[in-house]
């Protein structure tokens, strides 16, 4: 199998402060990938790197064959790379069915002139909304699809993201703190979900993640990263007593 | 609890919508025939004139949450072009109309410029500029404008000979012209429907809403600004030919930043992210402006003096305040939670949404990556 993502020598500055020192990693298709570390490790920094948020000061992003440094935020949604983010960034003005519509938006092709017109956006707004619904459906919470999103419990709102992500049905999936905030039953559930995505669904992810059980659980890769650096790599059962891990999250032994 | 209920897609869900859609065309059209005064006609067509510069304002302040306050300017261009174009060259007054679009497009998509780096205040600040700049443009090229003498066009638009209103009554070429105004003004309604329909129209809600999460979903944040600062700007152009197809003249003071501030006032009134809510906006716009200011001159206490524009201003202020406060969504907000009351629509399932049923990438009917 090849990778599907590739870091190399990632430098994150922001101002002073170097957030990111040259990490390298990459992300093999077909497979789940973790991203852990303690708080201030840079996980959501290299995070927002790859989403074309946060602009690196070094280093070589590349996606399948593309270089994703050369590109803009919007173009990743098209090449089939979708993100999640950690304290939810779903639309409150627009109803669940409409935030998950968005998502979409790369997929489609009516264009700027076209939408003046009545019919193109129609014919393209029906099957959108269908997918949209099938979506919601998948994670059980089609009885929410015409709420607004603004009160809606957390956990629902997590489904809701997800579903926006998946909609567009991307080769990489990207998911900051998937289950942050989420109650035991969900965060199992939240697992078993992610497992069949790569299993039956052909996908790529990538997650950053505090919640060892869940990593440990669900990771075929995991990368850890201290204070901007690479810290050790592996699959979970070689991680899991590794001294440096430990040392990373608890101190040296004095 | 609504005292009937209704499935959305139904038979009795399309009967009711064509059923109030013929009713409001019926009372449209009907509406000049039974108006007996010339002054009035022209109110109504004054109103159909302005809801189409509050429709533009709304597809850019209320769907795409950007702020301008530089849409008289635009409104100015789109007038001036027109006279400019009927009085020295001769054209049609409706053939000058796709060029204020062309020309707002283009002003409007510059003006749009800054609101890539900026918003909220500083964004306000910017586009006052462009209202402040308006008039003093037009008074620097007299030439061309007629300066601070303003600009007449010597005919009235008229209607062809084919039309059933008879031209030779006094109530005959104000009717005409507000039947040309509305079927403009209706065209205009029906393509801001379809833009906030549309895949685009959702783009502006999700940069309206977190432009961080539009990005990330794959929306172009900087075209779609762009996009709704010129399309709003031609809205506003169309608005301006129409006001000038209504009363063939145009002077620096009929298009000044006073005019922006109150069509602001009037969006917000009206309801902001509403197509319909052009209308109430307009209608409060011109009830503001004309019935209001023509109260205030006939006071007393006035002594007589023309002093109805600062009433009118602090009878603004304080609407736009109340409003904010008691009806954030506008009139037509107010009027549908009434509608709410009598009939409820209940949403349901897009139609065969179950042949979308989710196959991640195996099975897709299209491939998943797109070659840019």
């Amino acid at each position: 199998m090849s990778d599907l993502l590739r870091i190399e020598g990632l430098v994150v500055q922001f101002g002073g402060v170097t957030a990111l020192d040259g990490v390298s990693f990459s992300v093999r298709e077909g497979q789940i990938c973790a991203l852990i570390g303690p708080n201030g490790a840079g996980k959501t920094t290299a995070f927002n790197a790859i989403s074309r948020l946060v602009r690196p000061a070094d280093g070589q992003i590349r996606f399948a064959e593309h270089d994703l440094l050369g590109l803009e935020a919007a173009d990743l949604s098209g090449l089939g790379i979708a993100r999640t983010f950690q304290n939810l960034a779903l639309w409150p003005g627009m109803t669940v069915l409409e935030n998950v519509m968005v998502g979409r938006y790369a997929r489609g092709r009516v264009g700027f002139a076209a939408s003046l017109l009545g019919r193109p956006a129609r014919v393209e707004d029906r099957e959108v909304r269908a997918r949209a619904y099938a979506m919601l459906d998948y994670f059980g919470i089609a009885d929410v699809a015409h709420r607004d999103c603004e009160g809606l419990p957390f956990g629902t709102l997590k489904r809701v993201e997800l579903a926006r992500a998946l909609v567009a049905q991307p080769r990489l999936l990207l998911l900051d703190e998937p289950a942050g905030g989420l109650a035991h039953g969900d965060v199992r559930e939240l697992g078993e979900t992610l497992m069949k995505l790569r299993d039956d669904h052909d996908m790529t992810l990538l997650l950053v993640e505090h919640h060892m059980q869940f990593v440990m659980g669900i990771s075929d890769y995991v990368v850890a990263l201290d204070l901007g650096r690479n810290l050790v790599a592996g699959n979970p059962a070689e991680l899991r007593d590794s001294p440096e891990l430990v040392e990373a999250y608890l101190g040296a032994p004095v | 609890m609504a005292a009937f209920t209704i499935s959305e897609g139904s038979g009795a869900h399309r009967r009711l919508r064509w059923g109030a859609g013929l009713l409001g065309a019926a009372f449209l059209i009907v509406l000049p025939l039974v108006i007996p005064s010339v002054a009035q006609i022209e109110t109504i067509t004054q109103i159909v004139c302005y809801s189409v510069a509050i429709l533009g304002l709304g597809l850019l302040v209320g769907h795409c949450g950007q702020i301008s306050i530089g849409h008289s300017a635009f409104v100015g261009l789109g007038g001036y072009t027109t006279i400019i174009l009927v009085a020295d060259h001769n054209w049609p007054y409706l053939a000058t109309i796709p060029v204020s679009v062309l020309v707002c497009l283009v002003a409007g998509a510059l003006v749009g410029i800054p609101a890539l780096r900026i918003r909220g205040l500083y964004l306000a600040t910017v586009t006052i500029a462009v209202a402040a700049l308006f008039p003093v443009l037009v008074n620097k090229f007299p030439s061309f404008t007629g300066g601070p003498n303003g600009k007449f066009a010597n005919e009235e638009m008229t209607a062809p000979d084919w039309f059933f209103v008879n031209p030779y009554t006094p109530t005959g070429p104000p009717t005409d012209h507000y039947y040309a105004i509305l079927v403009v003004a209706a065209l205009m309604f029906l393509i801001a429907h379809n833009i906030v329909r549309s895949r685009v129209g959702r783009a502006m809600h999700a940069v309206r809403d977190a432009p961080l999460s539009a990005a990330a979903s794959g929306i172009p944040v900087a075209k779609v600004k762009i996009f709704a600062f010129a399309v709003s700007a031609a809205f506003a152009g169309v608005a301006g030919s129409l006001l000038v197809i209504q009363l063939p003249a145009v002077s620096d003071t009929r298009f000044d930043l006073y005019l922006s501030i109150f069509l602001l006032v009037a969006l917000i009134a009206g309801g902001s992210a509403s197509i319909a809510g052009a209308i109430p906006g307009a209608i409060v716009f011109v009830v503001l402006r004309t019935y209001i200011a023509d109260w205030a001159e006939g006071l007393d206490l006035l002594g007589g003096r023309p002093d109805g524009g600062q009433i009118v201003g602090i009878l603004s202020g304080a609407l736009l305040i109340a409003f904010v406060f008691l009806l954030p969504g506008g009139v037509i907000d107010g009027l549908k939670a009434l509608r709410r009351r009598i009939v409820e629509i209940v949403p349901r399932p897009p139609r065969d949404w179950e042949r979308y049923r989710f196959a991640g990438r195996s099975r897709t009917d299209q491939p998943a990556v797109r070659e840019s």
